[in-house]
């Protein structure tokens, strides 16, 4: 698992890509965290467009990252997932858990 | 090419403009009056000039007074004198050959004679000057060399074919802990440091055989220290060109401590994760025909490092069978624990799965049980999610309820080979607010099957990266929707076995199968 950050308009996008299995998570789960809670928007995005493969753990990273982002007031949601990965969550019931929230 | 400097000392100043006029073109020139003059200005700091055309005979100083003076200043020595003297007296001239003069020109001078000779004698100053720029950095060379021999924290000696040491840095007294002069020999060496016999006979044998040049041997040996405190160093052997034998040496007792922790904290850890697979693996269903109306089997290809894969299969009450299949999300110890705390929570005896109130039994709807294990496990508890298939099925008629909470569609496979995935399906449990998980049901008839699969199987990667995918999952059902169901999860065993050529899979595979043979008489 790779990742690359930039702070676009509102959001902070960060772009994952690789593998995200559960050795990958514990390597990079605080560093994405830590710069999910500084961003200064009020917006994350997760841009999963490079990833091919995603297992629970993986899962559980991103549901706990939508779980501090809320508790910092902001939206967190996933973008561009490719099939197998649009799957599993669909497979999960997730894709409206990670999808953008209505505009108020 | 850096410009000569020339220096013209002559009290005559007719002389000095002649000189000048004539050497232009051969260097910057200065000219002096006397040699005192030109003594003070060398002694206020002035740079050295790189030639000095001398008078001999002055008022004040002499010429042969001041080379004797250049000549004694070692800073100045090397600075060529050409003496320019009326006088072609023998005695004169071996005066100032003594005192340091190289040549000299008879006044008043000729041309050529004089540029022939200005020429010969800076070229020699040119020749002295890079030499010495050369020594110089030879020498701040050899200094370095030096400054990092002794400060390199390795030891560093070398043994000449006698097995003498030739140099021995500083690093080894370090290491060691003896001056370098306790030992001038190989053997020495061997005996004071390395009491351990098989570690003094591999080194007496490197030091007799050495390693080719450009080889280099690397190994470890046990040591005493000059406190007698057992030690290990590594040692780096390398043969010069010339025969001589280089050690590199380094203390690894630290680092070989850490080593020896870190493998036994791993087998510390490998051993709880061994024991918690066969904790695991005790949990999971015996194999046994339950009763004349269902049969069931499973498989389970554990992944090697601990997984959070747990099923069962139950009675509940007097005529229903509940059966489950949970995968929680990521594998090891905390996962495995989730799994078993949820086993636990399922327990068939439990208020979970059985209302029991006015003299009834009721079995739980299988949408209300998972709603249950929502409040129960919230994401936030263990920072972990499961997903979870719930079904129960009255024996007497077939009909049966449930929920799936994320987990992979099970299928129903008809007795005919009609291969069907059961479409009701919520989210996962852990997170709450998300709404429930809609019920589902069907009934079975004689011979129907339901087959649930974790998500392990699919999953599953060869050597070359593939996955094992739905659509190997499928052929396989498809082949052998007509067969038991035992015969089906064997064949399903099978094919994940050969794609994955007997390597663990990266997660847990658990396959849970049932059969309805026949309404409860």
């Amino acid at each position: 698992m790779q990742f690359t950050c930039n702070q676009a308009d509102q959001a902070l996008v960060v772009c994952l890509s690789g593998e995200i299995i559960m050795d990958a998570v514990s390597e990079r789960k605080a560093e994405v965290e830590r710069l999910a809670r500084a961003a200064p928007g009020a917006n994350v995005v997760v841009d999963l467009a490079g990833v091919t493969f995603m297992d629970s753990s993986g899962v559980g990273f991103l549901i706990g990252l939508r779980r501090l982002c809320q508790e910092q007031g902001k939206t967190m949601t996933v973008a561009n997932p490719s099939p197998p990965i649009k799957k599993l969550l669909d497979m999960l019931r997730l894709t409206d858990y990670f999808a953008a929230p209505a505009p108020i | 090419m850096p410009v000569m400097r020339i220096a013209i000392i002559d009290d005559s100043e007719t002389f000095r403009a002649f000189l000048f006029s004539l050497l232009v073109g051969c260097g910057d020139m200065e000219v002096h009056a006397s040699a005192e003059d030109f003594l003070a200005d060398l002694d206020a700091g002035t740079a050295p000039p790189d030639l000095v055309l001398m008078d001999l005979i002055m008022p004040g100083m002499s010429g042969l007074a001041a080379i004797k003076r250049l000549k004694a200043n070692p800073a100045l020595a090397d600075v060529p004198v050409i003496v320019v003297t009326v006088s072609d007296a023998a005695a004169d001239l071996a005066e100032a050959f003594a005192a340091g003069a190289m040549d000299y020109i008879k006044k008043p001078p000729c041309r050529p004679e004089l540029l022939a000779r200005v020429d010969s004698a800076l070229r020699l100053k040119r020749a002295i000057d890079e030499r010495k720029a050369r020594e110089r950095e030879l020498k701040a060379e050899k200094e370095y060399i030096a400054a990092i021999l002794e400060y390199s924290h390795d030891g560093i000696a070398v043994a000449g074919r006698s097995g003498r040491f030739t140099f021995v840095s500083p690093g080894m007294e370090r290491i060691f802990g003896l001056p370098a002069d306790t030992y001038s020999t190989s053997d020495r060496w061997l005996d004071i440091i390395f009491p351990n016999e098989a570690a003094r006979d591999d080194l007496t044998d490197i030091f007799v055989s050495r390693p080719a040049p450009g080889h280099v041997w690397r190994r470890l040996y046990p040591f005493v220290d000059k406190n007698g405190q057992a030690r290990i160093c590594q040692i780096h052997f390398s043969t010069m060109p010339s025969g001589d034998l280089i050690l590199n040496i380094q203390d690894m007792t630290l680092f070989e401590k850490q080593k020896e922790d870190l493998v036994k904290k791993h087998t510390r850890h490998q051993k709880d994760l061994d024991a918690a697979a066969e904790i695991q693996q005790s949990l999971l269903p015996r194999r046994f025909t339950m009763s004349d109306s269902l049969r069931f089997a499973w498989e389970f290809l554990p992944c090697d490092n601990i997984g959070g894969d747990i099923f069962n299969v139950f009675p509940l009450g007097p005529n229903h069978v509940g059966l489950y299949m949970l995968d929680v999300s990521g594998h090891g110890v905390a996962s495995s624990l989730v799994a078993h705390s949820v086993y636990n929570f399922m327990h068939y005896q439990r208020s979970t799965l059985i209302d029991r109130s006015d003299g009834h039994i009721d079995v739980v709807p299988p949408e209300v049980v998972l709603e249950r294990l929502n409040d129960e496990f919230p994401f936030t508890k263990f920072q972990k999610f499961f997903t979870i298939f719930f079904m129960t099925i009255d024996l007497r008629t077939g009909y049966a309820r449930y929920g799936n909470a994320g987990h992979p569609a099970p299928q129903h496979i008809t007795a005919a080979g009609v291969v069907t995935p059961l479409p009701m399906r919520g989210t996962i449990i852990g997170l709450t607010g998300l709404g429930p998980v809609p019920p589902g049901e069907l009934t079975l008839a004689p011979g129907d099957k339901i087959l649930s699969l974790s998500d392990g199987l699919a999953d599953s990667r060869n050597a070359a990266g593939e996955y094992f995918g739905e659509e190997r999952i499928d052929a396989v059902l498809a082949n052998q929707a007509t067969a038991p169901v035992g015969e089906l999860l064997a064949a399903l065993r099978q094919a994940a076995w050969e794609f994955c050529q007997a390597a663990p899979p990266r997660d847990d595979v658990s396959m849970l199968g049932v059969e309805f043979v026949r309404p409860k008489g």
